[in-house]
């Protein structure tokens, strides 16, 4: 069983209502409203597993986070926790099962309420859930605060007081507090600088062995979740366009979009470079995926008419791969 | 090491000096705590009872016995000026208490729920808003009748609005921040978010509004006492001794003179709080 399935997310922002108000057709709608952010993701987790979501900014990934904590509510679509619907809970049963999926944000210090110390921070999901009693509640946060890597004299202090790396280390203790089965990471290492990325990134590695986790780690940084994960999804304008295990990263046929983001990786040396670089490409901007084509034709350098017309869909590749791309279908063919 | 002794030994005299780190808020803050010293005080300083009439003695110039001379019942005019320390100033911090405990909760359910009730309680705040202060309590007080209660009553039913509307506004921009919607995502109840998370964030500005405000309500309330709408006759209170003195402008200016200076004093140090508070704390009008 899955731990976490999303099936068919789509979600749009803007003003629906108003739309709805005017006598429009279908198609008019459509064409009126402003693309939704996410267009009909799928995919699965599985207990234990780590994935990966890559895509550039406003590519949907920090919405699709949301959908899941349940912070947000999908237009269309349907989220499975262990094979259970947990897309229309409200109230007392979405408060309850808040408790399985938590969430650790990018920016830690805002994300972080000013007028509480770590350890109230920390404490606050505890008492949200009614978990343990009070001596229980401190013993339990004493030892993450430990286990973060964070020093217990730091518990008293307020979020202003301590640096963006020991504010991430409370929101990930802060997330890890209830025993959660799923994590979802929204870019929690780019507001770091390098080396602290790494030291969190291998704190998150220690925490998910110990702790059995499941993570969803959405980053821009392939490098930062090949190393972690297990699995990979690539996402473009609000679709996955590819998923691949991480292993496979740099033996596979990749979609035009992954290797775009692989040759934005910086390597010092020159000659393990990619070598594909983005073209400014002359084509219709106006043919987007609003019109029915690929959402990456304008900016792909293998552009046919068929990308303009159809949009690809994903299709299995090989053993773990998936990618939505026509000049895929052509080399496979081959 | 002689260097750092005195930087240690002038930061504890900045401490004394300057509690609130703001030179014109602390000096505020020593008026007011002064001031209410002086009013607690006042029966053991006063040198004669307030409300004491003498008949024989009445409008002495200051002397030894009488250092603000008498009025025109020949009572102290210092014990009454200190005596009455406590009604002009009690009752408008008793009035501002009630207002931040029926605005402030208003305002943030308001602002955190929206919709039907959000719009009730803004018209009702609106409508409010559109009166001037003075007059609507003096209406109110009117229709009420003259009395302590009914004077705090009257500034409370005027001044809540103001409150509402102030940390509505905030808890609408409050409520979006990343650390109010991760709380939620931590299974926080609405309750516990309002009031761990929302209302500390508003308390800057309203201690600030707060502050400028008693100053205003002092001069509210003495302005209604010398319409004749405030405390009980004998009882002192400054603008009820300020309107007794009118009478007495060319003969005895210092009848007038003296509460009139004790309610500027009052006043000026709310507003030396308020606006040293408004710097130190960096809020925006």
């Amino acid at each position: 069983m899955e731990l976490l399935q999303v099936n068919g997310l789509l979600k749009h922002y803007g003003t629906p209502t108003l739309t709805e108000s005017i006598n429009l057709s279908l198609k008019q709608k459509r064409r009126r409203s402003s693309p939704p952010a996410l267009d009909g993701v799928s995919f699965t987790i599985g207990k234990g597993e780590a994935f990966g979501l890559v895509g550039e900014s406003g590519s949907g990934k920090s919405t699709l986070a949301r959908l899941i904590c349940r912070m947000d509510t999908p237009t269309a679509g349907q989220l499975l926790w262990n094979g259970e619907d947990i897309t229309e809970l409200r109230g007392k049963r979405l408060k309850g099962f808040r408790q399985h999926i938590q969430m650790i944000f990018q920016d830690p210090v805002s994300s972080l309420s000013p007028y509480q110390t770590v350890e109230q921070a920390i404490r606050e999901p505890l008492r949200n859930f009614g978990l343990g009693s009070r001596s229980e509640r401190d013993i339990l946060v004493q030892e993450l605060i430990k286990d973060v890597g964070l020093d217990p004299k730091l518990a008293s202090r307020y979020p202003s007081e301590l640096s963006g790396g020991q504010n991430q280390r409370v929101n990930i203790a802060r997330a890890l507090v209830c025993k959660p089965s799923l994590v979802v990471c929204d870019e929690p290492l780019s507001s770091l600088d390098a080396p602290m990325q790494t030291q969190i990134l291998t704190l998150l590695a220690r925490l998910r062995d110990q702790r059995a986790l499941s993570y969803l780690f959405i980053s821009h940084d392939l490098l930062a979740v090949q190393s972690l994960c297990d699995r990979i999804a690539v996402m473009y304008r609000g679709a996955i366009v590819e998923i691949f295990d991480s292993s496979q990263m740099s033996v596979i046929h990749h979609h035009p979009y992954t290797k775009l983001l692989l040759s934005s990786i910086l390597i010092a040396n020159p000659l393990k470079r990619h070598q594909w670089k983005e073209t400014e490409t002359e084509k219709d901007d106006k043919a987007t995926s609003e019109e029915g084509g690929c959402s990456f034709y304008n900016r792909c350098p293998f552009g046919t008419p068929l990308c303009r017309e159809v949009k690809p869909q994903l299709k299995l590749r090989e053993r773990g791969h998936y990618a939505a791309c026509h000049e895929l279908d052509d080399t496979s063919d081959l | 090491m002689r260097n750092f002794n005195i930087q240690r030994i002038r930061k504890m005299a900045g401490a004394i000096g300057n509690p609130l780190g703001n030179k014109i808020a602390s000096s505020g803050l020593y008026i007011l705590l002064m001031v209410i010293v002086v009013g607690i005080l006042a029966p053991m300083i006063a040198p004669h009872d307030p409300l004491a009439v003498n008949l024989t003695a009445k409008l002495l110039p200051p002397s030894l016995e009488y250092p603000l001379g008498t009025d025109q019942m020949g009572r102290c005019v210092f014990s009454r000026i200190i005596s009455g320390t406590m009604a002009s100033l009690v009752m408008p911090l008793t009035a501002m208490a009630l207002i931040l405990l029926i605005g402030m909760p208003l305002g943030v359910i308001a602002g955190y729920y929206g919709g039907v009730f959000d719009r009730i309680i803004m018209v009702v705040v609106n409508t409010m808003l559109s009166f001037p202060n003075l007059l609507l309590a003096i209406v109110l007080t009117g229709f009420l009748g003259p009395g302590t209660l009914h004077i705090l009553l009257a500034v409370v039913a005027v001044w809540w609005a103001k409150y509402t509307r102030i940390v509505r506004g905030m808890t609408l921009s409050l409520k979006e921040k990343p650390y109010v919607k991760a709380s939620r995502g931590c299974g926080s109840s609405d309750v516990w978010l309002m009031f761990r998370h929302i209302v500390p964030g508003t308390v800057p500005t309203v201690l600030v509004f707060s502050a400028l405000d008693v100053g205003r309500m002092i001069l509210a309330i003495s302005g209604l006492a010398f319409l004749g709408l405030g405390v009980a006759p004998p009882s002192p209170e400054w603008g009820a001794m300020l309107s007794d003195g009118r009478h007495y402008l060319q003969t005895a200016p210092r009848l007038l003179l003296s509460p009139g200076l004790a309610i500027l004093l009052v006043m000026a140090a709310c507003n030396l709080l308020g606006e040293g508070l408004r710097d130190a704390l960096d809020v925006k009008r």
